[in-house]
């Protein structure tokens, strides 16, 4: 579906009729990042029993389930929200078909988790209407972060990720979404091969060298590169090994290293280090490419190149998203992020303990979006929108009972070693 | 920590190996053999002393096992075997307390009088069997028996048994329990002195540690001299060891006795606190790591009344598992609290402490169990891990409470165990026999009142055949036609 396809799908939705579907609808179009860290944590209380009474009325599966586990929908908290929060690893294979509404709508997309654990992946089905909230609030997200509006048709996108992943994982998607949604040029820095290996089917990602070269040449500005921690690792390795007659040689014919992303450029980084045990701390890695990427503000002043990292998950229909140096990571300003005691699942005191990241997405509709993904973060209260920021500390281990994998790191990270590893 | 052979006599030579850093002193191939040699001279010694002495030593055991335990002789012993086995202060007394049971003389005469045509007289002497032959039962050993990993109590019966039917007897214990069954045995050393049953008894008796993959125990399995091979434990020893003992030239007799579990089934009528306390006992006993422990559940009635009965037994595994302190990784902690998590978010009403050192849980399940949906996600949630935990799975009548059971060994969440031993049983008169006879075709080998699913009858065969007969054959005699 193109994200013109989607949107009118979603204004047609029926779900659209309900009170609580078209005010989320109308709250999503809208720029609160401006409001007062107050207001929007009212706002997302109010929200909390919206939803949970939406979906109240629309399940049976969720009556019952409320009335199990004692759920106040009058009034919940965030103690009621933890007592319900699934734990992700229910969603591999078909897991995520109990929490779907009836009649949910169809002509929709499923995204999946890399599956490179070796069990099922995880699977999430999305409504048009879910899709069309995605792209809306990841845009707005991404560009408060940012620190300003994606110009439309400006600039130019290289993701180092096979175009078929568009329709497979949800970082991909969103991310071309959002680009198609501004008409930017966005290409994609790598190949899905397919082959047999007797009766064994395999497929591996291989760089597209000729997407690549033109990102690098490209004059557009701003370059917006997105990729693994690991594809930005690797091809600055590659560019300081470079010696200096191959480093001219490459100079003429891509005008890089370094690589220039003009004004507003940046590097988007997203699906943690799975798979590189080798892999430098995330800060050296950045320390590194400022030698080989450079990029300017807006005005034309020169800047180290900004770096921002997404953390998503197949089952989070929006991301929290950090740019380093100037906001640790935040969510999107109606979602609900907090930290529940590992052992109890219970909410922690807000405070510097590590807990486990428990998300709360009320504008989703197909399903009441509350999960814990099995991510270690600490939190730290801010002075931006949404008063808290979090760091992302680690993914629980297979011994501690999690074996479930960063989703969309997998498949990104795989690529860069063509699937060796 | 170094764990030494047990055998009268001088040291035997043994090898130092190594297991996950814990070192351990085997027997060399020709210690065995010699110990197996000289132990079919010492059976036909020890045939000649009287059962009643023989019985009389091992109670004394449990006499001074009893003395040592009160004097606080045996702390070291009770502090280890809580390391090792997880297992609270309390319930290490109850077990320790459980020894002299299992050496009990009158207890061992009844078993023995039960498993033996000709009761324990044939030990002695030829007695008449049917209408004109005769019997005389004679140790089948040398007996190895590889023993449970858990607690002493399962190891010290088949040993016992055995050596008092005259048996030449290798223990090879798991390493948990290998201080605490050498300790059991070890005034033999002194009895000996002044007592000839004693004497043999411990000429005959060797308590020694061999490494999974120890080519001593290879040798021990595959050419031993071996009469009787009784493993208690599950995959994938079990099949190893069967696998070596078949091959085994001097064709050794053989006997395994498998994980197994517990099942409870509870009916409305009968729901009371008694039964509420009797379940919560049975769950918090040995963690319910027992092969009788209730592990799963069925409810007969409706899921409010299923409701209130697990609020009953929550206020007793609340009040008893407080005195059974325990202590909870906070890995399993996150998998159990997931766990329980899944249920609920599969149908059931969870009750549950959030208490690390008693993590009682009670999943009430409707329409049947929701276990294995936890473990799908959590596979490390398996029967090991499950401690103080029941799901009951309300169902409306004995013949859907029976079906459970016997689809029990196929899930996911019993891997590993063979099937049910024990149902324990809380039914009116009339669905009692109800379940009594739609039972009998579950393989389950005990039916038992709910409150009291542990406790074992001296006269019980054990999981369905009278360990008695495994270790002793029966010389039949016939003088003449009929």
């Amino acid at each position: 579906m193109t994200v013109e396809e989607i949107f009118q799908r979603a204004r047609t939705s029926a779900l659209l009729s309900d009170p609580y579907v078209k005010k989320v609808w109308s709250l999503v179009h809208e720029d609160l990042f401006s409001l007062p860290p107050d207001t929007l944590a009212r706002l997302r209380k109010e929200l909390m029993g919206e939803c949970l009474r939406f979906f109240q009325r629309r399940s049976p599966y969720y009556a019952d389930l409320f009335e199990r586990t004692g759920i106040d929908i009058r009034d919940p908290d965030l103690t009621d929200l933890s007592h319900i929060a699934v734990p992700s690893d229910m969603l591999r294979g078909d897991g995520h078909r109990r929490f779907l509404i009836p009649g949910v709508e169809e002509e929709g997309e499923t995204f999946s988790s890399s599956g490179t654990s070796g069990r099922a992946p995880v699977k999430i089905y999305r409504s048009p209407l879910d899709l069309a909230i995605m792209v809306q609030a990841n845009t707005a997200l991404f560009e408060h972060v940012y620190g300003g509006s994606l110009e439309a048709g400006k600039g130019i996108a290289l993701f180092m990720a096979a175009p078929e992943l568009r329709y497979r994982l949800s970082f991909v998607a969103f991310v071309a979404l959002t680009l198609e949604s501004k008409g930017i040029d966005l290409l994609y820095g790598m190949d899905l091969e397919e082959g047999r290996d007797g009766d064994k089917p395999w497929t591996k990602l291989t760089p597209n060298t000729s997407n690549i070269i033109k990102f690098l040449k490209s004059k557009a500005e701003p370059k917006l590169f997105f990729t693994a921690p690991a594809g930005v690792h690797l091809l600055t390795k590659k560019m300081d090994e470079l010696s200096w007659g191959k480093r001219l040689m490459q100079r003429l014919a891509t005008g890089t290293p370094p690589v220039k992303l003009g004004r507003g450029g940046l590097i988007v980084t997203g699906g943690g280090t799975k798979g590189f045990d080798d892999l430098p701390p995330y800060n050296d890695i950045v320390d590194n490419a400022r030698r080989q990427f450079t990029a300017q503000e807006r005005d034309g002043t020169a800047v180290p190149a900004p770096f921002m990292d997404v953390l998503g998950m197949t089952e989070t229909l929006t991301a929290l998203i950090d740019r380093l140096g100037v906001m640790a990571k935040v969510p999107h300003h109606l979602s609900t992020v907090f930290l529940i005691d590992p052992v109890t699942l219970e909410p922690l005191e807000e405070g510097d303990t590590e807990g486990l990241a428990c998300l709360f997405n009320p504008f989703v509709t197909s399903w009441l979006e509350c999960f814990y993904p099995g991510d270690l973060m600490t939190s730290r209260p801010s002075t931006s929108f949404y008063g808290r920021e979090f760091t992302y500390q680690r993914r629980l281990t297979v011994k501690e009972g999690w074996s479930l994998q960063r989703a969309c790191g997998g498949s990104m990270e795989e690529m860069m070693t063509g699937g060796q590893r | 920590m170094r764990l030494v052979p047990w055998m009268l006599g001088n040291e035997p030579e043994t090898v130092v190996t190594t297991a996950t850093e814990v070192e351990v002193e085997e027997l060399t191939e020709g210690s065995i053999d010699n110990f197996l040699s000289a132990g079919r001279a010492v059976q036909a010694e020890l045939c000649k002393v009287p059962l009643a002495a023989r019985l009389t030593v091992l109670h004394q055991l449990g006499d001074i096992w009893r003395a040592r335990s009160m004097d606080g002789e045996l702390r070291g012993v009770r502090s280890e075997l809580m390391r090792s086995t997880g297992y609270s202060e309390a319930n290490m007394d109850l077990e320790m307390s459980l020894v002299p049971q299992a050496l009990d003389q009158g207890s061992l005469e009844e078993n023995i009088d039960l498993s033996l045509p000709g009761g324990r007289d044939s030990t002695e002497r030829f007695v008449p069997l049917g209408r004109s032959g005769e019997v005389r039962h004679l140790p089948a050993g040398p007996v190895l028996i590889i023993a449970s990993g858990n607690s002493i109590v399962p190891a010290v019966i088949p040993t016992a048994l055995s050596l008092a039917l005259g048996n030449c007897t290798m223990v090879k214990p798991s390493m948990a329990n290998h201080h605490a069954l050498q300790q059991v045995f070890e005034p033999l050393r002194e009895l000996a002195y002044h007592d000839q049953a004693a004497n043999l008894m411990a000429q005959s008796l060797a308590v020694a540690y061999f490494t999974h993959d120890s080519p001593r125990l290879r040798h021990l399995l595959s050419n031993g001299e071996l009469g009787v091979v009784n493993y208690w434990g599950g995959e994938p020893g079990r099949s190893e060891v069967l696998v070596r003992a078949a091959t085994n030239p001097h064709h050794p007799r053989w006997l395994s006795h498998g994980p197994l579990t517990g099942f409870a089934i509870i009916a409305q009528e009968r729901s009371d606190d008694r039964t509420a306390r009797g379940l919560a006992e049975n769950m918090v006993l040995y963690e319910q790591q027992l092969c009788s422990s209730p592990t799963l559940g069925a409810f007969i009635g409706t899921k409010d009344e299923a409701v209130d009965f697990a609020s009953k037994v929550a206020a007793h595994l609340q009040e008893i598992g407080t005195k059974h302190a325990t202590a909870q990784s906070d890995d399993l902690g996150f998998i159990r609290a997931s766990s329980l998590r899944i249920m609920e978010l599969c149908g059931s009403t969870v009750l549950r402490s959030k208490d690390g050192s008693n993590p009682w849980s009670i999943a009430v399940t409707p329409g049947g169990s929701v276990l294995d949906e936890a473990l799908i996600s959590f596979p490390a949630y398996g029967p090991h891990v499950r401690r103080r935990f029941m799901e009951l799975v309300v169902v409306s009548d004995t013949a859907t409470a029976v079906d459970l059971i016997a689809r029990l060994p196929g899930m996911k969440a019993y891997q590993g165990v063979d099937k049910v031993q024990t149902v324990g049983l809380s039914l009116s008169e009339h669905q009692h026999a109800e379940a009594k006879a739609a039972l009998l075709a579950t393989g389950a080998y005990r039916l038992v009142p709910l409150d009291d699913m542990y406790r074992r009858d001296p006269a019980e065969p054990y999981d369905g055949s009278p360990l008695a007969s495994l270790f002793a054959y029966a010389m039949y005699h016939r003088a003449r036609g009929p």
